[in-house]
């Protein structure tokens, strides 16, 4: 299973998919979110296999 | 108490400054020899402002599009109460409070919208360039130029109780484009209008950024290349590592897109302040004292520094030398593009 956070929530989807999809499956828009795995970030065609623990984080606009 | 000239000229002013191992008087005297444009002088450039005049920075242009409101003030370091009653450019107003803090430093205010006609020219002979916007069509534009000039520029935004920060070094370390390659659409992403910002947040990044800032222009290299993520309200910091994308359209492949499209918007709604600016199609230098005549006519007009406020019978609207303008309590485009047209003329 993968365990995604995003502002302190936690969810758990299935793997073997997309950081795409996973981003989608939280109704969010994988253009405004950006994946982190292990303090790194990764892109949204990168495959994600059956376990892994992604963060989430929105881009800022505002200033 | 030391006169104006003697406080300028004071040997100690920057000791605590000097005697920091990491600028010492060889960073002082490269902080005094440089120039460095702040893109945007709301609630990041101003602070951003504040503190690198104060450090010494040898000469700051600022460039901004917008006048003092009074929602502006939680945030706002800059501007009082009667900057916002005088609806003053908000470069105006800053200049004035900037110069006022350090005379020493050169301050050239520009009250212009950051557009891809003019920003080339607001990146010339600087070494350095901030982001104090509040919107992503000015920073990928900013990317596109200083990547295609080689000038590093530190990105920093805020929103709610959080805020990013990442230093762009062209060719070296990842552009804006690698960290987000296409601008999130219209209404994807959180505004100050839904979000709120808390003030805080602004003071985190915006010593962020002006660190960077100080960092660069001291000539010393960063530790590590990334983005900052910081949340004050739940005191969380994160580091991430960003590397550049091979396939970046604009730092690998030197595509400026948003530079080369010379496309700026018509209208733009305004974040938080229920109003829109209209921008004429080409650039121009409006005969202020002229249009005050023709607008006496039709209305009351008052001039406010660089600016004239209008107010008729069907709004209010503010003016600026070139050629903009922000028509008050509206978000609706069409109404304010016919209001422009009728009084300011296209």
């Amino acid at each position: 299973m993968i365990k995604v956070s995003f502002k302190g929530a936690e969810h758990t989807l299935e793997g073997n998919t997309t950081v795409r999809k996973i981003i989608a499956a939280l109704g969010l828009n994988p253009e405004s979110v950006l994946a982190m795995r292990d303090g790194k970030l990764i892109v949204n065609e990168t495959f994600i296999g059956k376990e892994a623990e992604i963060r989430l984080i929105s881009v800022v606009s505002g200033g | 108490m030391l006169g104006k000239d003697r406080a300028a000229n004071a040997p100690d002013r920057y000791l605590r400054q000097r005697i920091l191992p990491e600028i010492g008087d060889s960073g002082q005297e490269k902080l005094r020899k440089s120039t460095i444009l702040i893109a945007g002088c709301g609630a990041i450039g101003g602070l951003q402002a504040e503190l690198l005049t104060r450090a010494g920075v040898g000469k700051i242009r600022i460039a901004d599009r917008d006048f003092v409101d009074i929602s502006n003030l939680h945030r706002q370091v800059l501007f009082n109460e009667q900057d916002a009653a005088d609806r003053l450019a908000k470069v105006e107003a800053a200049a004035r409070k900037l110069r006022s803090i350090n005379s020493d430093v050169e301050i050239e205010p520009h009250a212009v919208d950051i557009t891809p006609r003019n920003i080339e020219s607001l990146i010339d002979g600087v070494d350095f360039v901030l982001d104090g916007t509040d919107n992503f069509e000015t920073r990928y534009l900013i990317n596109d130029a200083c990547i295609k000039h080689g000038k590093t520029w530190v990105y920093g935004g805020v929103i709610a109780t959080t805020g990013m920060v990442m230093l762009v070094e062209p060719r070296i370390g990842p552009c804006l484009r690698c960290l987000v390659p296409d601008p999130p659409s219209p209404g994807s992403i959180p505004t100050c209008d839904t979000s709120g910002v808390l003030n805080t947040a602004v003071g985190v990044v915006s010593s962020f950024q002006a660190t960077a800032a100080i960092r660069a222009l001291c000539g010393t290299v960063p530790d590590r290349r990334g983005l900052i993520h910081v949340d004050p309200w739940t005191l969380s910091f994160d580091f991430f590592k960003i590397e550049r994308d091979s396939n970046c359209p604009c730092c690998i492949q030197d595509k400026f897109e948003f530079l080369e499209s010379k496309r700026t918007s018509w209208t733009a709604a305004l974040c938080g302040r229920n109003s829109v600016q209209v921008s004429p199609p080409t650039d121009l230098l409006i005969d202020m004292s002229a249009l005050r005549a023709r607008l006496d006519k039709a209305g009351r007009v008052e001039k406010t520094g660089l600016l004239l406020r209008f107010i008729s019978e069907e709004g209010e609207m503010v003016i600026f030398p070139d050629g903009r303008a922000i028509i008050m309590e509206t978000t609706d485009e069409a109404k304010a593009r016919g209001l422009y047209a009728r009084y300011i003329g296209t």
